[in-house]
């Protein structure tokens, strides 16, 4: 905010309109001293730069004389604490500010896109209470339903996604989940190894999760006495658990799919590292990470399979794909997929989801919780929820050609608590 | 990192480059600003860094060149009993052959990079009249960042050296740094040899004055930028990307959010690349003056972007003005017209030479060149009516200095600049021009006023009424600064007087108001900082 | 001090009215502004047959009559054959 002299006079004349240049009507002869000249002529701005005796900056006494030896010593210390003193108590307002905008519900609160309210849904389970979650992107929230999952086998899973997501957010998301929940595994989507990721994402994921004013810093237009005051309530229950029920039915082209080669698509190494983590967290806490992949024809290939078991056998986890194999679910390309092959629709989902739930069941040993009271209210509720949706939706289907705008309809199932 | 306003830059860049020039030794801090910059640099425009080095080079050797033939001339003069004068005249053509082969190799890696396909399209359309077609695939490159301003920069150290202004430097490293200082390097300020070499190579020590004034500096700027312009954004793409779809009234309030924006971007940018000077110690040249404050379009341009301003003054106004041919044309001119008149004539061809250059100076495109004449059509109209307009307000009585014909001179002015905006910011002359026309002919203000511009989803443009209220809310900060600097208060003096808690708390405060209220985020989109891409 | 006197005809020639004898502010006060400035520079170098490079055009040599004299005078034996 430096600023030169008054100029209210240096204006106006027409003469000067012609010129149109002249602050002052010529150019000042810059000679050598020009150091000099620039300091002077720009007086107070830069008070720290003109020529002393002493190198300013040097501690000096009020008198303007240098310091020696312990005095110096002493007052460039006092400098130093001045400097940590400033940074601790601009990290303390971070942190203030951080609790004050951090949303006091997991419910949808104003400043929070909806998409992350159902991703983060699983605060508001009961502690302890799922079997398993699946962290990944829109593939995963497309072709996962935990409800489908319940009724095939009365497993308690949680599907923990947003478009798009990338691998730092799966990592907060999955830390937020391994504090209130004891997994018996822990899914995450064969496509977030593809991504493209670089440190800057990095850098900001873990300042993000330090201080989470950066993520819901716009939540000023939403603020309310709550969060300065309130506790945080996780009260917020998502009945599709994380599922994102969508309908219309647009055929991909699968003649392609899954054509064998022996390419391997390479993985980042920061994914691999921050996957090692997330493996190490999950163990920690009791948990297996497992690296699977929903069935898609366009981003999913051979070369990302093979690709995707190298990285599993680098890091001596698991890896299930259900596009290929064994493991593989019979998807009907014709009827399955809502945009010709990125995704899955319900009828894709029910599938995929029973295979799972099989998966679960036989090889992680996932309980049938469907007689224990202390899931049948809650589940049953979103059940008949989820069953009564489905009816709409079927009812509304739609058949498309390639090339048409998709049109998904999407029935809401995020309820508003106020 | 991909400009200053990158979290990358901000968080790691720079506090690491601040930290090493402060503990390295004073002579070779120079050396670690330099780095700095070249890194910066090769970050930015990676192998593009060699047309830096290029012109770099370019200059240091001409420098010396010109040095020697200075004093070869002077010893020739001396020693010389007659004939100085056509000593002098061949020294001054040897000169001039060699200024122009360095000033040639430094406009010339501009011309390439930036005008090559904006010569090729004007040549192939004046072909065209007489119906020649050329057919020829011209290569696209991108820019080295910075290239417009560092390009002026290296031009006005070989004039100042050819004139004498300055003396030729022997030291590579400061040549280099001065064109290279990263601060200045995406979007200037353009300053001059005289101005910043001493300075960048005197190492001055991070002080704590020098860090809370420089960083306080950067929040404004940062402020600025990220509250304002980036928000404005929001309204103003559509608009401008589409401007079919809207009416008069819509297109009018673009312009002026435009406005609005532009100075927010670019005048943030500045605060914040004086501010990083500032903290190694370095005083760079300011660039805008309050500009809204301006009485007249002579009077804005210098306030707005000022080092642009002085430049073309310094490089191109004056020499073309009072080169031999023009000095002709205002002696007979003036014997003819007197002398109110009389000069205009070579002023005005300056001028034009001036404007011309301002405009294609911002771009290769047909919009800016019509940007750059429509001032110079505004201000040589300013300076004939001048004489008239003095005897008008004099016949009715109407006091020049009263503040109600200030306000309206403001007002005038203003609304002169916010149609020059519209049409450097349309997407092309045409679209400029019929934007013009629907601001004009199709003005609607039902539209402003329903309502149903202001309003999120379908029916709404970007922008909800938080945000506007936001907007508002900082212009009306910004317009209290402005009152104030134009007093000529400091304010950073003023506020290095206040005690520790306060000072501490205005940066606080600043620091959150970017954090909670800067448009970046899942919900925005990134947006470069807008005189990078000139 | 003819070159004196001369340039105080051409100024008065210029702006007439003004008081060049004894302000030392013509450029500061505005008295003497751009469009003025390139008229004098153009009737200096006719009157006393000499050139005056941009680089003499600074505040220092503009803003009195004696500082235009100076310049005057210097550039005249500087230039002299």
């Amino acid at each position: 905010m430096n600023e030169e002299k008054p100029t209210a006079k240096l204006e106006d004349t027409a003469a000067d309109a012609a010129t149109a240049l002249a602050s002052e009507p010529m150019p000042e002869a810059d000679t050598a001293p020009a150091a000099d000249k620039a300091a002077a002529a720009q007086a107070a701005i830069a008070p720290d730069t003109a020529a002393a005796s002493t190198d300013p900056g040097e501690p000096v006494t009020p008198e303007g004389a240098p310091l020696h030896g312990v005095a110096r010593v002493r007052a460039l210390g006092k400098s130093l604490l001045t400097g940590v003193a400033f940074v601790l108590v601009g990290l303390l307002v971070l942190y203030g500010a951080s609790r004050v905008f951090e949303p006091k519900s997991n419910g949808n609160v104003g400043g929070v896109h909806a998409a992350h309210v159902a991703a983060n849904g699983f605060l508001g389970e009961p502690e302890n209470s799922l079997d398993a979650l699946f962290i990944g992107d829109s593939e995963t929230y497309s072709a996962v339903s935990p409800v489908e999952i319940w009724k095939a086998g009365g497993a308690a899973t949680y599907t923990c996604a947003i478009g798009g997501q990338n691998l730092t957010y799966s990592r907060t998301l999955l830390e937020r989940a391994l504090k209130v929940q004891k997994p018996r595994v822990v899914m995450i989507e064969g496509n977030s190894l593809f991504k493209p990721f670089d440190e800057n994402k990095l850098l900001k994921s873990t300042i993000k999760d330090l201080f989470p004013i950066f993520e819901r810093h716009d939540r000023w237009k939403a603020l309310t006495p709550r969060d300065f005051f309130g506790a945080t309530e996780n009260d917020y229950v998502d009945d599709m658990k994380g599922f994102r029920m969508k309908w219309g039915i647009r055929p991909a082209d699968d003649s392609a799919y899954m054509e064998p080669t022996d390419n391997v698509a390479e993985v980042p190494e920061l994914t691999k590292s921050v996957l090692a983590e997330m493996r190490d967290m999950c163990r920690a806490a009791g948990s297996e990470l497992v690296i699977v992949s929903t069935p898609s024809t366009k981003c999913w290939y051979t070369s990302r399979h093979n690709g995707a078991q190298a990285v599993a056998d680098e890091l001596g986890i698991e890896f299930i794909d259900l596009n290929t194999g064994d493991d593989a679910v019979a998807i009907d390309w014709e009827t399955d997929t809502r945009d010709w092959g990125d995704h899955l629709n319900y009828a894709g989902a029910v599938k995929t989801s029973q295979a799972l739930a099989h998966i679960l069941r036989e090889r992680y040993g996932a309980p049938d919780h469907r007689d224990d009271p202390a899931y049948a209210v809650e589940w049953n509720r979103a059940v008949r929820h989820h069953d009564r949706l489905v009816e709409k939706g079927s009812a509304m289907a739609v058949v498309g050609k390639p090339g048409d705008a998709i049109t998904i309809m999407e029935l809401p199932p995020l309820y508003n608590p106020a | 990192m991909t400009s200053y306003f990158s979290f990358i830059f901000l968080a790691a860049f720079l506090p690491a480059a601040v930290a090493v020039y402060a503990i390295t030794p004073r002579r070779a801090r120079w050396v670690v600003l330099l780095v700095a910059s070249y890194l910066f640099f090769f970050w930015l425009s990676r192998e593009l860094i060699l047309a830096l080095w290029v012109s770099t080079l370019a200059i240091y050797g001409t420098g010396l060149g010109l040095g020697a033939l200075i004093r070869q001339r002077d010893s020739a003069v001396k020693a010389a009993k007659s004939g100085k004068r056509e000593i002098r005249a061949r020294f001054a053509r040897k000169m001039k052959l060699v200024m122009a082969a360095g000033l040639l190799v430094n406009f010339g890696l501009l011309a390439a990079f930036k005008y090559l396909h904006f010569f090729a399209s004007v040549i192939d359309g004046a072909l065209g009249l007489v119906g020649i077609t050329l057919n020829t695939e011209l290569p696209v490159w991108a820019a080295p960042i910075g290239i417009s301003f560092y390009t002026l920069m290296a031009g006005s150290y070989l004039i100042d050296v050819y004139r004498g202004t300055v003396a030729p430097d022997r030291n590579l490293g400061r040549v280099a740094l001065f064109l290279g200082f990263f601060p200045q390097i995406m979007e200037g300020p353009i300053s001059r040899y005289g101005q910043t070499a001493d300075q960048l190579m005197a190492g001055h020590p991070v002080t704590r004055a020098n860090l809370y004034a420089g960083t306080l500096r950067m929040l404004w700027g940062l402020g600025k930028k990220m509250i304002v312009a980036d928000r404005l954004n929001a309204f103003v793409k559509p608009v401008f990307a589409d401007y079919t779809a809207y009416d008069g009234g819509i297109i009018a309030l673009g312009a002026v959010l435009y406005t609005v924006q532009l100075y927010c971007d670019f005048s943030g940018t500045m605060d914040v690349a004086l501010g990083m000077g500032r903290i190694f110690g370095v005083s760079l040249p300011e660039n805008f003056r309050q500009p809204f404050f301006s009485r007249t379009a002579a009077g804005f341009w210098q306030r707005w972007h000022i080092t642009l301003g002085t430049w073309l003054r310094d490089y191109i106004y004056y020499p073309v003005s009072l080169s031999k041919p023009l000095k002709k044309l205002t002696s007979k001119a003036r014997k003819r017209f007197g002398n109110r008149y009389g000069p205009l004539l070579a002023s005005s061809a300056a001028l034009f030479c001036v404007w011309f250059g301002n405009g294609l100076w911002h771009g290769a495109g047909s919009q800016y060149i019509f940007f750059g004449l429509y001032y110079f059509v505004l201000i040589v109209a300013g300076s004939l009516i001048e004489p008239t307009a003095v005897k008008v307000a004099e016949r009715l009585h109407i006091s020049r200095e009263s503040a109600g014909y200030r306000a309206f001179q403001i007002a005038r002015t203003l609304a002169v600049i916010v149609v020059g905006e519209l049409f450097f910011r349309a997407e092309g002359l045409d679209a400029g021009l019929a934007m013009f026309a629907a601001m004009v002919c199709d003005f609607n203000g039902a539209s402003l006023v329903d309502g149903s511009v202001f309003g999120v989803g379908a029916a709404g443009i970007g922008l909800d009424g938080h945000d506007l209220a936001l907007v508002l809310a900082w212009v009306a900060l910004m317009l209290v600064v402005g009152l104030i600097r134009e007093r000529g208060v400091s304010i950073t003096e003023r506020v290095a007087a206040w005690p520790l808690p306060a000072r501490w708390a205005l940066w606080y405060a600043l620091f959150l108001a970017v954090i909670i209220f800067g448009a970046y985020g899942t919900a925005y989109a990134p947006v470069d900082p807008m005189y990078a891409q000139f | 001090m003819e070159e004196r006197e001369t340039i105080l005809e051409i100024l008065d020639e210029l702006a007439p009215g003004a008081d060049f004898e004894g302000c030392t502010t013509l450029v500061d006060d505005r008295v003497l502004d751009s469009l003025t400035i390139v008229a004098l520079v153009a009737e200096l170098e006719d009157a006393f047959d000499i050139t005056i490079p941009a680089v003499e055009v600074v505040v220092e040599n503009f803003n009195s009559a004696d500082g235009l004299t100076a310049m005057v005078k210097r550039l005249v034996e500087d230039q002299l054959d």
